[in-house]
């Protein structure tokens, strides 16, 4: 028993670091075969540094990102089995951060470190501001602002643009119909090119 | 090609590096859910077993309502 206790608690620590050829769907359905955590750690290993600094970046506070890390890992693995493979691995992982991140915010939402919303929420989506200005403004500029906007819109942004994520899967993410995502994301951009021209354009 | 979201997000992975902690958090919960589950695969029958054997000779040995109203029957 002792020794089984043992194996237990160590494996994770022996097989940290292990690198595979193999696929996210391959390691997956090895690690529900077998059990065997270095499957799981392989899995770690490649999406640890992303989902951390989700975290970090939507939650602003790296003592929360590091809880919420953990807390995702252990969600993802306890549902690995549910993972059904109809989205990649990699957009499955994201929605449980981005979920995780959201409500870990709504939960909090009292704590105004983490609500900052310096633009008053605007109902004229009417005006449509172009992909290529969000796609043009410098990196440093853009951190600037991503910091600045309300983190639904934010996140939605982030979904769309650096996850490449099509407007179906963030619906699948937020559970909302593809055309209120789409008017999301028509109100994100409004509220990008506001914080824009607020800190930049006298 | 990067557009200017995805190589912000590559330069803040770069500057970050994660926690060791998280890892051992991780693998801690999962080694101790790991033996949780290990410890139910091995007493588990042994203990529905045993629960089993310990119902049938209790209804074995107890006596039923006639002999304990009628001993002599």
């Amino acid at each position: 028993m002792l020794k089984l206790m043992f194996i237990n608690l160590l494996n994770p620590l022996m097989t940290s670091g292990v690198k595979s050829a193999l696929t996210d769907d391959e390691v997956i359905a090895k690690y529900l075969e077998t059990s065997d955590s270095k499957y799981y750690s392989i899995l770690y290993d490649r999406y640890s540094t992303k989902v951390f600094s989700k975290c970090i970046s939507l939650l602003k506070s790296e003592s929360l990102a590091e809880d919420a890390a953990q807390d995702i890992f252990i969600k993802i693995l306890m549902n690995l089995s549910k993972f059904s493979g109809k989205s990649k691995f990699s957009t499955w992982i994201y929605s449980i951060t981005y979920n995780y991140c959201i409500d870990m915010i709504r939960r909090k939402k009292k704590d105004p470190s983490l609500l900052v919303d310096n633009i008053a929420d605007t109902h004229d989506a009417a005006e449509d501001v172009d992909e290529k200005f969000l796609l043009e403004v410098n990196i440093s500029r853009l951190k600037i602002i991503l910091e600045d906007i309300p983190v639904a819109d934010k996140s939605i942004l982030l979904m769309k643009y650096q996850d490449s994520l099509s407007i179906k899967e963030i619906g699948g993410i937020l559970d909302k119909s593809e055309s209120a995502i789409k008017m999301k994301i028509k109100r994100a951009k409004l509220k990008f090119k506001k914080s824009y021209y607020l800190k930049f354009k006298d | 090609m990067r557009n200017n979201f995805q190589e912000l997000e590559r330069q803040e992975m770069e500057q970050r590096s994660v926690p060791a902690k998280i890892k051992n958090g991780v693998d801690a919960q999962v080694g101790f859910f790991q033996f949780v589950g290990s410890l139910f695969e091995l007493y588990l029958p042994k203990m529905v077993d045993l629960f089993v054997n310990k119902m049938s000779n209790d209804s074995d040995t107890a006596p039923n309502k006639a002999q304990k109203r009628y001993p002599n029957k």
